[in-house]
């Protein structure tokens, strides 16, 4: 094993190759407070990747219930019970990686699941983590219970558990945009990769006795476009652009911006010791220790930055560009109530108001002699 | 896009060397080309020349009693993670015939569970024969060769022999009341259905060397050809041939191959000489498959002469 920096742990870590950077990472920022759980990105994902035979019950791109919602069944807890508790100490995790937790004769710490765990990809769908007392729903409903929705796709780690375990190097991490991708000519499904995934995204096809996994919309990146699931989102809860390491963060990368400079939007499960690249902005209505478990130990603060958002003008901005164009943003900008995306050449490709204009209609609308049905 | 997607040198390279790092070379590797019966345990393996033809697929074939049969111990896979902790097989049965232009092994072994199904957490029985490329005193390294010296590799997987036989597994077969509205293929004219079909099974549209494996009526044994761990690559040219039946808790299982070399390399096995093989087998209830196998030491063979 080489030794490695993992910026979201703030230490160094064991890993099986040496630590070797893309040119540039894939990366992602999901809003998990603007998800509504329509799934309009799994099929998205889905119809354009996954509609063959063997794919029937993978989705790359999935949006699961949490606390009670796994796809495949018991992903996370698993996972974190296998690990045991761990601590976080002044933002460095003092606890052990699914590497250095490695069991003897293992290149990681994980499991595999068996073929019924991924039977039912929506499990526990909108189950709250608690009972809601008679009219508590009426009051303040997340006081009494919480749930949230986490949208999922792969992480294309900066460490990935499945290319270190894969003993044929058939899966590989591109030098160009840092997407990790199963090679299905060197694949011969010997299925260490899904056991050694923590966030479970690599997916064995049995008609085709490979494995399949998130390819980051590889062929849309590489024209300059946001990946699908990000371009479909309703709840437009999600960027897609490249993050730098926090030495080399751009304030005006709108990645960067989140991760690095305000720190909103955090990993999931850094202690595992990938450094993900999909960053989340925790919700805000959920317990602290439970987001701390998931996101690490800033997610009270971004929690809190959040909160406040509406009175940051730069946050606010930048929160209106998310599903806002189809176009990879490499810069952003706010100025003068509005917010300005830019292609990877400086060219400006959308420009969206902070806050929508409010019209006020009168009640009765004298050039069509009407009242108006106003609708709050 | 295809072509973006085979794996950097660099990467393969690295692998490479971390594996020859990690080794450690057992005692018996060294010891030389075959291993002396006084020495060791491990005794001689004769190879007759056949009288009648030579039983490439049938492990039921009476001519089989010709061959003596040899046991062969088995030991976890231990050089390189992930390793085999828990011992499965310990022991394969080998016989060995040849004709003066193919060899065939008899591989027997006690496995009390039949495997043929892979799905995503089930796991197929499989066995291989490994021969070195370069026989002689200077033996390739018996964990998968290395640069330069590499080992040739005939394996077989009672998966494949049941495609091969018209049994593929599908989602379907796995899971007989999975719902499925319509599959993409399904959805276009007739003429453009196999290349629809095609192109949404990714492993088959990138032309993975173990797609023809799985066609009915194709061999269940795969040459391959390794110079060291995670360079194991199927050969361009696919000749060898078997089968395999399982009955009252044991597989036989028959590989043949050519006698002559099926790479660029010197001969490898000739007829009057002798000759090394060593073996792998793959418990599939004990989810078993890479690296995660039983294997044998480097187990010396005398090739009768031609009849
Ligand atoms: S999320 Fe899993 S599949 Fe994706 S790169 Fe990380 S380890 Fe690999
Ligand atoms: S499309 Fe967007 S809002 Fe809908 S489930 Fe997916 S991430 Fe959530």
């Amino acid at each position: 094993m080489a030794r490695v920096f993992n910026h979201q742990i703030g230490r160094a870590m064991k890993y099986w190759y040496p630590e070797t950077r893309p040119k540039r990472q894939f990366s992602a920022v999901f809003d998990i407070n603007k998800c509504i759980a329509c799934q309009t990105c799994t099929l998205a994902c889905k119809t354009t990747w996954t509609s063959g035979r063997g794919q029937e019950l993978m989705f790359w791109n999935n949006v699961e219930s949490k606390p009670f919602g796994f796809y495949p069944l018991g992903w996370d807890v698993r996972l974190l019970d296998m690990l045991g508790a761990q601590t976080w100490n002044d933002g460095i995790y003092e606890g052990k990686t699914i590497f250095e937790a490695s069991p003897k004769g293992q290149r990681s710490l994980g499991f595999r699941p068996e073929d019924a765990d991924y039977a039912n990809p929506n499990l526990g769908e909108d189950d709250s983590a608690g009972a809601i007392d008679k009219g508590a729903f009426l009051t303040n409903v997340h006081t009494a219970a919480w749930m949230f929705y986490l949208a999922r796709i792969c992480n294309h780690c900066t460490y990935p558990a499945c290319l270190a375990s894969c003993t044929r190097g058939a899966i590989y991490k591109r030098p160009e945009d840092g997407i990790v991708v199963v090679d299905q000519k060197r694949c011969r499904g010997y299925r260490d990769c899904i056991a050694a995934c923590p966030y479970k995204k690599t997916f064995f096809n049995p008609e085709g006795q490979t494995t399949e996994k998130c390819i980051g919309c590889f062929p849309k990146i590489e024209g300059g476009e946001q990946p699908q699931c990000v371009v479909s989102c309703i709840g437009k809860i999600r960027l897609q652009s490249f993050v730098s390491t926090p030495d080399k963060a751009r304030e005006d990368n709108p990645v960067d911006y989140l991760v690095h400079v305000r720190k909103l939007a955090l990993p999931l499960f850094p202690q595992f010791g990938l450094e993900p690249n999909v960053y989340y902005i925790p919700p805000i209505h959920v317990p602290e220790p439970f987001l701390v478990q998931m996101f690490g130990p800033g997610a009270g603060a971004a929690v809190k930055a959040y909160r406040e958002a509406r009175q940051d003008p730069i946050v606010a901005g930048l929160l209106t560009l998310f599903g806002s164009t189809q176009r990879v943003l490499w810069r952003f900008k706010v100025e003068n109530g509005f917010a300005h995306g830019y292609d990877e050449k400086g060219t400006q490709v959308v420009r969206v108001p902070v806050t929508e204009p409010t019209v006020v209609r009168t009640a009765f609308d004298e050039t069509l002699r009407i009242a108006r049905w106003n609708i709050p | 896009m295809i072509e973006r997607m085979s794996t950097p040198r660099a990467l393969t390279a690295w692998l490479a060397m971390a594996a020859v790092l990690m080794l450690s070379i057992p005692a018996a590797a060294e010891q030389g080309p075959v291993p002396s019966p006084a020495a060791g345990s491990v005794a001689l393996l004769a190879v007759p020349a056949v009288a009648g033809e030579l039983p490439r697929t049938d492990p039921d074939s009476p001519s089989w009693k010709q061959a003596t049969a040899v046991e062969v111990a088995l030991y976890p896979q231990d050089w390189t993670e992930p390793k085999v902790l828990v011992p499965g097989v310990a022991r394969v049965d080998v016989s060995s015939l040849h004709d003066g232009a193919w060899i065939a092994f008899l591989l027997s072994w006690s496995d009390p569970t039949d495997d043929r199904v892979i799905s995503i957490g089930r796991f197929s029985d499989a066995v291989s024969v490994q021969i070195p490329t370069l026989p002689g005193a200077d033996l390739s390294e018996i964990a998968m060769g290395q640069q330069g010296k590499a080992v040739e590799i005939q394996f077989w997987k009672a998966a494949w022999q049941e495609a091969s036989e018209g049994r593929p597994t599908t989602s379907k077969t796995l899971y007989p009341n999975l719902w499925v509205d319509r599959y993409p293929e399904e959805c276009v004219k007739d003429k453009n259905a196999e290349a629809v079909a095609t192109r949404t099974l990714a492993s088959r549209a990138a032309a993975n060397p173990t797609q023809p494996r799985l066609k009915a009526g194709s061999s269940p044994v795969q040459d391959l050809l390794a110079e060291g761990f995670g360079t194991l690559t199927a050969l361009p040219d696919q000749r060898s041939v078997g089968r395999g039946v399982y009955k009252d808790g044991r597989w036989r299982v028959v590989i043949a191959r050519p006698l002559a070399p099926l790479t660029r390399h010197e001969a490898v096995l000739v007829p009057g000489r002798h000759a090394s093989a060593a073996f792998a087998i793959w418990d599939g209830s004990a989810g078993q498959a890479g690296a995660r196998k039983m294997r044998s030491d480097w187990l010396g063979m005398n090739l009768g002469d031609r009849r």
